[in-house]
């Protein structure tokens, strides 16, 4: 690990002033994602900016709009566990718990999983070719063990696929994100904060460097406490997912009234696409309309070698979910 | 006499299960030998395939505060040219010396050694070495056109890699059922919890070295080789090992390189190695590419049988993954054919795997059985009883305790075979359901064993042998061995291990541990007990012929007791005795017999498949094992457990991929080579049909490490197959080769 | 011991015995413990969060010590495997590990029975399916899953029973 030197932060302003003076500075929460890249030297900042001590982020608000204010600070277990989230957004808890192990999300920040890396095989390995490592060496990717790698938003530079549970929910969920910098507050929706690779896949995300993340809202959304999260990987547990599925369904007699989908481990950011849930809105909650918004969700979808196979298995799985909502909602 | 024992075959709990439970269990990292804390060395590890280092860039290194030395190369000969053999005192996993020459020949190998006072600088500093080469070509692709390819001759044990008999295309072209396929299994990575760790200490000529190793004794004679030592100067401790798996059989360059670096210094060095160390280091399973043919009349008796086996080495280490030398003795069949072919690739070492040639060769066969029955219409379970026999096929002899068909019929109602039902047919709920099964045989090894026991004054037994625990149970057994002798508790006996100053034992390898200690465990025991009889009789007892008995601080035989203190009166020594064994079985060059050594198996399986994703899980696999008497009910059991796990893990998820470009492993951590968690695992049912060998040794047993996980591949591989009607002859299988052919 | 110019003062507990030490800002927690402190029942199996071997409890909670900067833990409790019980006093668990013989070479063991402890407190159900997911973060490569699975429900059901006595 290359040296650092550790800068505590009590205040949020503290920590942007810190950010401010360091251009090679991190904040470190949890630090499970960050700690472990600085070990592979992936990650090499000169000061870290520890924000543990900031007040006020750790926890969950349950607001009256049926919505939540979830602190950046917040553990993954503490939220997954939390009364209001299993309750009204069983997708989020459903994911969290799915997502890593009990030690790993006792210690991972809910703002920390938002800015986690990808899990490519290339990206961490300094020896092999990586455009988000180390921007115009190229992407091993490409031709190399790609079965884990996107299928949907992927450039010609980058095919890594956005690994985290959670926000896959809360992509599905229309949540915003809350950051705070040298420019004061602003509020992010979901869909914007993950970038996708296009010609510069090392920027990732809609943050500036002076910025930090305060809070992940979740809209009031009554529907979403019939929804769901399933994770399809290779090992029952300890592993990131092939294909994730986040749903929340809402029927008026036997039709789609409104649907929430969004698809984990297929796209290089939490997928969703509004034409496959516009498809099934008003219509017939029927296996074939379900199997038609899993076609229209895959729409321009590009396979590499390894992993043409999560197209099918997406959609089988998208089809599925949908049933058991189905059968939940009645 | 063994089987009314009070301890053999009892589910003794672990005696040093208090140190693992507890965190007390030093295990070479751990061990804080003397007042000066050990520096800390890091490995550098070559970055190309082949070609030479020109230099090494220290600058970013030599300011670090608390560096302080980088050896290489350059720094002279540190190390003695290693041959292997060398002088036959070793079996080393590579003919490579470190630090000889700029040569370099696979990615990974070890180039450097950095040593700083704390860990975060040795690390940091082993990251910014810069290391210059000049590449020269490298074959990595298996199928790299000039890569050269040798027939070697022998495996390691002295067995014939290349078996001929009778007339397989004549057999061929009359046969009326036959079946050929191709099967391939990955490369795979033993990945034990405790990395490799060798902490060295040196006074004047003397080296003390605390190393993960499977064989203390043999690591020693390395140590002493490579230093240029007499053996005596050596002394390797391993009294607690985190698994193995075959990874620290035989020894690897990075024991040396700690031991060189700490005589430079004239300090204790401690080098641990990385989890991506562990990949390119101390060996690896090979990938394999086994083309099987099999025919057989139409009562399924086999006419025919060939099984070709392609796989690689590194240019510098010379394991052979021996697939088909299974093939070559279990079904009766005269016209056989057995090769292994072995391509020189600019890869890491291969090394022994839990059950090398054994877990991927039955991969292969036991498939290829399966594909036979179906293609019969005959239940697979029938094929093998039709072709068992009572015959070693590669030599004619009798098989010293043989029940496979036993085993078959007791795993077959175990799991309920009779439930089976044709390919693709089952289901429940959303489940595909299927059951498979393969046969399971490891052979019977045993090396030369020597054991010294000790009584003393208050009634203790000491055994003392340099052998090693590496989660086996082998204090446990080891006491309860000696107990039984002296129809005393296991309680009574302290357990010395793991130091090769101890009269010399195998290495954990090969399931040979237990057999080889139980011979001279008996003789010692045989020895000691001559001894307290003549020193009853010269301290003036009369004695009777009945046996021994140590009980708590008396002797006791017959109607006689002898208060400890009276037989070993004050200021006397305790009383040794020491014995042993120089017999060989299951090696070229063993004892003479008529008889052949083999542990048998049967493993069934059942699997439960999605049937829209194609996700595999095990809910139950039952194994039923020949091995020969059990002397710990409970490690034994535990033990195969560990097998079957690791066949679910070699059939589902294990896999490392190579790059076929650069060299490189491209998965070499746990995150994303995938073993079996908790999870994985559901109903492990095991039984032993617990049937003495003594032929094999004087307490029955024949080992039992390695033949859990042998077939268990197969037996998934074959539900799968029934639950889905998907053949699917590579491992691992994984969801994405079920999915389009699933029966939904 | 710390080599970086760059020194960092931290106090801490571990197994209630209160620590003031200067350290290297990227000194884990888990190397501290070992290397600092010789307290070596802490285990390093893979050093990046990826075998659980190496799992501690920080302020209550079960945590992996390896990416666990030490120079966050100012302040925190910590226990580890040494604060639980010792050979001639064992700990409950550690008794029903070595009966159910939940461990083969014994490596993982420490983490193994550090996630076990706080798999108790943690609100997982009581079933078989449960244990085995909530234990799913400590790797077994000697494969003792289902004699750990079995040790953790016989401390389980002790508990219920004792609270309902």
């Amino acid at each position: 690990m290359r040296e650092f030197a550790l800068i505590r932060a009590e205040t949020a302003d503290a920590a942007i002033a810190a950010l401010t003076a360091h251009p090679n500075a991190r904040l470190i929460a949890g630090g499970t994602n960050l700690v472990d890249l600085m070990k592979e030297g992936v990650e090499t900042p000169t000061h870290l900016i520890d924000i543990n001590g900031l007040g006020g982020l750790d926890d969950v608000q349950a607001r009256g709009n049926g919505g939540l204010m979830i602190g950046a600070l917040a553990s993954n277990s503490a939220v997954a566990w939390h009364s209001d989230v299993q309750v009204r957004f069983p997708m989020m808890s459903e994911a969290i718990l799915a997502g890593a192990t009990t030690q790993l999300r006792n210690m991972a920040t809910m703002g920390g999983n938002l800015l986690q890396k990808n899990r490519c095989f290339y990206y961490a390995n300094h020896a092999a070719r990586c455009n988000k490592r180390a921007p115009g060496s190229g992407c091993d990717a490409m031709d190399g063990v790609n079965r884990m790698c996107a299928v949907l938003g992927t450039s010609d530079h980058c095919i890594a696929a956005h690994p985290s549970d959670v926000c896959v929910a809360l992509r599905a969920l229309d949540a915003v994100v809350h950051v705070t910098g040298v420019n004061g507050h602003r509020a992010i929706d979901f869909a914007d904060f993950h970038k996708r690779p296009g010609d510069t896949p090392h920027v990732e995300f809609e943050l500036a460097h002076d910025e930090l993340i305060l809070g992940i809202e979740v809209p009031g959304l009554p529907f979403a406490a019939n929804s769901t999260y399933l994770k399809l990987r290779d090992r029952t547990s300890y592993a990131f997912a092939l294909v994730s599925i986040a749903a929340a369904l809402k029927l008026e007699g036997d039709t789609v009234d409104d649907v929430r989908l969004a698809v984990g481990s297929v796209g290089t950011v939490p997928w969703r696409s509004a034409d496959a849930e516009d498809a099934m809105r008003g219509a017939p909650a029927t296996a074939e309309t379900f199997a038609k918004a899993a076609d229209i969700f895959f729409e321009g979808a590009i396979p590499r070698a390894g992993n043409g196979f999560k197209i099918e298995l997406a959609k089988r799985a998208i089809v599925r979910v949908m049933e058991t909502l189905k059968e939940r909602a009645i | 006499m063994n089987l009314e024992s009070k301890v053999i075959g009892k589910p003794v709990s672990r005696v040093d299960g208090r140190l693992k439970t507890t965190g007390t269990a030093q295990y070479s990292a751990d061990q804080r030998p003397s007042e000066d804390r050990p520096m800390h060395a890091v490995l550098v590890k070559s970055g190309i395939p082949s070609g030479r280092i020109t230099g090494f860039d220290l600058s970013a290194v030599q300011g670090m505060d608390g560096f302080v030395r980088f050896l290489s190369h350059l720094d002279g000969a540190l190390i003695r040219s290693i041959k292997n053999p060398a002088d036959g005192s070793f079996a080393a996993g590579e003919e490579y010396t470190p630090f000889e020459s700029d040569r370099v020949d696979f990615v990974g190998q070890h180039i450097g050694l950095v040593v700083a006072r704390a860990l975060e600088t040795a690390e940091a500093a082993a990251k910014a070495v810069v290391v210059k080469y000049e590449a020269s070509t490298a074959r990595i692709a298996f199928d790299s056109p000039d890569a050269e390819v040798r027939q070697p001759i022998l495996y390691n044990t002295g067995e014939e890699l290349q078996v001929s008999r009778g007339d397989v295309d004549a057999a061929l072209a009359k046969a009326t059922h036959t079946v050929q396929a191709t099967y391939t299994t990955p490369i795979e990575h033993h990945n034990p919890i405790e990395p490799s760790a060798t902490l060295a200490v040196w006074d004047g000529d003397h080296v003390t070295v605390y190393d993960a190793t499977q064989g203390s004794v043999n690591d020693k004679n390395y140590v002493a080789f490579g230093m240029s030592l007499d053996p005596e100067n050596v002394r390797v401790l391993n009294p607690f090992i985190g698994g193995g798996f075959g990874c620290k059989g035989f020894t690897w360059p990075h024991s040396l390189i700690a031991a060189a670096a700490a005589r430079v210094l004239d300090a204790p060095v401690l080098l641990v190695l990385s989890r991506k160390d562990m990949y390119t280091s101390c060996g690896h399973r090979p990938y394999t590419e086994q083309e099987v043919t099999l025919a057989a009349d139409t009562d399924g008796v086999l006419t025919a049988t060939r099984h070709l086996t392609d796989s690689y080495r590194s240019p510098v280490g010379d394991h052979v993954e021996p697939c088909g030398l299974t093939t070559a003795m279990l079904y009766r069949c005269d016209n056989l054919e057995v090769a292994h072919n072995v391509r020189v690739l600019n890869r890491p070492s291969g090394t022994p795997l839990r059950s090398p040639g054994e877990a991927p060769g039955t991969f292969a066969l036991e498939s290829a059985m399966d594909e036979l029955a179906e293609k019969l219409g005959m239940d697979p379970v029938e094929l093998r009883r039709r072709n068992h026999t009572d015959i070693d096929q590669r030599n004619g002899r009798k098989w010293s305790s043989k029940h496979l068909l036993d085993c078959y019929d007791r795993g077959a109602e175990r799991i309920g075979w009779a439930r089976r039902r044709a390919p693709g047919t089952w289901r429940e709920g959303k489940d595909l359901v299927g059951l498979g099964m393969a046969t399971a045989c490891y052979p019977g090894y045993r090396t030369p064993t020597q054991t010294r026991l000790t009584l003393d004054r208050d009634g203790t037994l000491h055994v003392a042998v340099a052998v090693q625990d590496i989660g086996t149970g082998l204090y446990t057994v080891l006491a309860q061995m000696v107990a039984d002798r002296f129809r005393t508790s296991p309680d009574t006996v302290r357990v010395l291990i793991g130091d090769s100053d101890l009269p010399p034992g195998p290495l954990a390898g090969g399931s040979m541990t237990t057999a080889s200690v139980a011979a001279a465990v008996d003789d010692a025991c045989r020895v000691l007990s001559e001894t307290l009889r003549a020193r009853l009789v010269k301290i003036g007892k009369t004695l009777g012929n009945e046996p021994l008995v140590v009980d708590g601080g008396a002797l006791r035989t017959g109607a006689l007791s002898v208060p400890m203190t009276e037989l070993i009166p004050t200021g006397s020594p305790a009383i040794a005795a020491e014995g042993g064994t120089n017999d060989i079985y299951g090696f070229a060059g063993g004892v003479e017999t008529d008889k052949s050594f083999y542990s048998f198996g049967a493993i069934f399986a059942e699997v439960r498949i999605d049937r829209d994703y194609g996700i595999i899980r095990v809910p139950k696999m039952t194994g039923v094992f020949d091995v020969g008497r059990v002397i710990n009910a409970k490690t034994a059991r535990s033990q195969m457990l560990g097998g079957m796990t690791f066949g679910i893990g070699m059939a589902l998820m294990e896999e490392t991929f190579i790059d076929d470009k650069t060299g490189r492993f491209v998965n070499p951590s746990l995150g994303e080579y995938y073993v079996p968690v908790n999870a994985d695992v559901h109903e492990l049912d095991v039984e032993m049909l617990d049937i003495p060998d003594y032929d094999f040794n004087p307490f029955g047993a024949r080992g039992l490490g390695e033949i859990s996980n042998v077939g268990a591949s197969a037996a998934i591989a074959n539900a799968v197959y029934n639950a889905t009607g998907i053949r699917v002859r590579h491992l691992p299988i994984r969801l994405d080769d079920l999915l389009e052919g699933l029966p939904r | 011991m710390a080599a970086s110019a760059n020194q960092l003062r931290i106090n801490l507990a571990i197994n209630d015995t209160v620590h003031g030490l200067d350290i290297d800002p990227r000194t884990t927690l888990l190397d501290l413990l070992r290397e600092t402190l010789d307290l070596t029942g802490t285990k390093k199996g893979c050093n990046h969060g990826q075998c659980g071997a190496c799992t501690v409890h920080v302020n209550g909670q079960r945590v992996l010590s390896c990416l666990t900067l030490a120079a966050l833990c100012d302040g925190v409790q910590v226990r580890t495997i040494e604060g639980i019980g010792t050979p001639d006093d064992l700990h409950p668990m550690q008794d029903a590990f070595i009966a159910h013989d939940g461990f083969q070479c014994g490596y993982c063991t420490s983490g193994q029975i550090m996630s076990a402890l706080a798999v108790l407190e943690e609100p997982w159900g009581p079933d078989a399916a449960a244990i085995k997911e909530a234990m799913s973060g400590n790797i077994c490569r000697c494969g003792a899953y289902p004699n750990i699975v079995a040790a953790v429900q016989e401390v389980r059901k002790g508990l219920e029973v004792d609270r309902n006595a």
